[in-house]
């Protein structure tokens, strides 16, 4: 048989465009060039093309196949007509109303989950700040508490100082004592001014098992005065420190029969016990 | 792509099983087989290559079983909205055709394939594609009159 008769492709009559159209364009124009062909054999492809074209489907069957490929895949297909050149640019499907409601729901769950989500983030984050905010404050508190106590202490002093009649017996003999203690203090960087005022510089006392005391302060940020009623035997001899500048001093620490303060402490020169509890 | 191909598959599907009940199931399911399992291709020829034989193959798969299986005759009143218009010789001797032309036939007179395309598209040697245009050819020829007759 005559390959060359397979090898053409019909460009005449209306059943060899549509095969054109339908199939490669190009394939068809790069069909080499053959033998003119018979009238019958011309009818005759012609006749077996037509009878290919009766067998397509209808626009209905088209539809209903359509259907149901996509019913089968839980999806619906949007009825349209629109094909840019037999090539759509995208599926032509969209999701049934129930899938649109569904998605439309879990978006909004999305979103309030994040939500809540960066909500509990942002209280997360407020409350450590306010915890480090309050470990500042507290720190700071101990600071601003030896700046006043050494502030207080100096008004304390020149309190002292204006008024002897209060502190006759005391009052003289600690400025005296302040002033000796002082002196000796003074001639030594290591030892701070002792007396009434001690308490005021030095609130940190440190005892020999190498445990910290605090001056207990008041509302005021003043050391608080133990009764003397309350303080038992003492314990040992301690340095106290805490000044800015890094000064010590001597000071003696007691027992105390006080519920709230364990130990009290008198500074060397002075006569006064002072609340002390541990220092944290 | 359904779009695209629908008509193509249809058609072969129909040459294959006789009936547009059974083309329309054939095709639905060919095209349900590369949904189940999508799969990428190069072009949009491959893409109706691979299509064209998945509906040869299934056709064959359906003819086999149809075959084995002992169906219940319909009563006569059934209307069948697959009936072939009566009188549309042409169209009954394609259907008469044995299977192994039709795929063949079908590509060379009205998809306008090449022997070489049909080939290689059909993993049947170019010789042999040959052969069956010109037996199926022949046959048509006879069926249809000695070809004087066209539609």
């Amino acid at each position: 048989m005559d390959d060359e008769r397979f090898r053409r492709i019909d460009a005449e009559g209306p059943i060899g465009r549509t095969r054109r159209e339908n199939g490669d364009a190009s394939r068809a124009e790069a069909a080499p060039a053959h033998a003119p062909r018979r009238p019958q054999d011309v009818a005759l492809d012609d006749a077996i093309a037509s009878a290919f074209d009766r067998m397509g489907p209808s626009e209905e069957a088209e539809a209903r196949m359509l259907a149901a490929v996509l019913s089968a895949r839980g999806e619906h297909a949007l009825p349209t007509a629109r094909e840019t050149g037999g090539l759509p640019l995208k599926p032509i499907v969209a999701d049934c109303p129930t899938q649109q409601r569904k998605t439309a729901r879990t978006s909004r769950f999305v979103l309030q989950a994040v939500a809540a989500a960066a909500c509990l983030v942002l209280v997360a984050g407020v409350g450590a700040f306010a915890l480090y905010a309050n470990g500042l404050n507290g720190r700071n508190t101990s600071g601003s508490s030896q700046s006043a106590v050494q502030s207080i202490g100096d008004g304390a002093s020149a309190g002292s100082s204006a008024e002897p009649s209060k502190d006759a017996s005391t009052g003289n003999e600690a400025p005296q004592a302040d002033q000796s203690v002082g002196a000796e203090s003074a001639s030594s960087s290591s030892n701070g001014s002792a007396g009434e005022d001690a308490g005021a510089r030095y609130p940190l006392v440190q005892l020999a098992s190498g445990q910290t005391l605090r001056v207990v302060l008041d509302d005021a940020g003043r050391p608080l005065t133990a009764d003397p009623s309350l303080v038992g035997a003492e314990l040992e001899q301690a340095t106290a420190f805490g000044g800015a500048s890094g000064d010590t001093t001597a000071c003696a620490v007691f027992a105390s029969a006080d519920v709230a303060h364990p130990f009290a402490v008198r500074y060397d020169g002075g006569d006064r016990y002072y609340w002390a509890d541990e220092a944290g | 792509m359904f779009r695209r191909h629908v008509k193509t598959v249809y058609r072969l599907c129909f040459a294959h099983l006789g009936s547009a009940t059974d083309a329309e199931d054939a095709t639905q399911s060919v095209f349900m087989k590369l949904l189940d399992r999508p799969r990428k291709f190069n072009d949009e020829e491959h893409e109706k290559a691979w299509l064209i034989v998945c509906a040869q193959n299934h056709c064959r798969d359906v003819l086999k079983s149809a075959s084995r299986r002992r169906t219940a005759e319909l009563p006569d009143d059934l209307p069948d909205e697959g009936a072939r218009p009566e009188g549309d010789e042409t169209l009954e001797a394609v259907l008469a055709l044995p299977s192994k032309y039709k795929t063949c036939v079908y590509l060379y007179y009205y998809e306008g394939y090449r022997t070489a395309d049909i080939a290689a598209l059909t993993g049947t040697p170019a010789s042999t594609v040959r052969s069956h245009l010109s037996e199926a050819r022949t046959l048509l020829r006879d069926m249809l009159g000695g070809g004087e007759r066209g539609r």
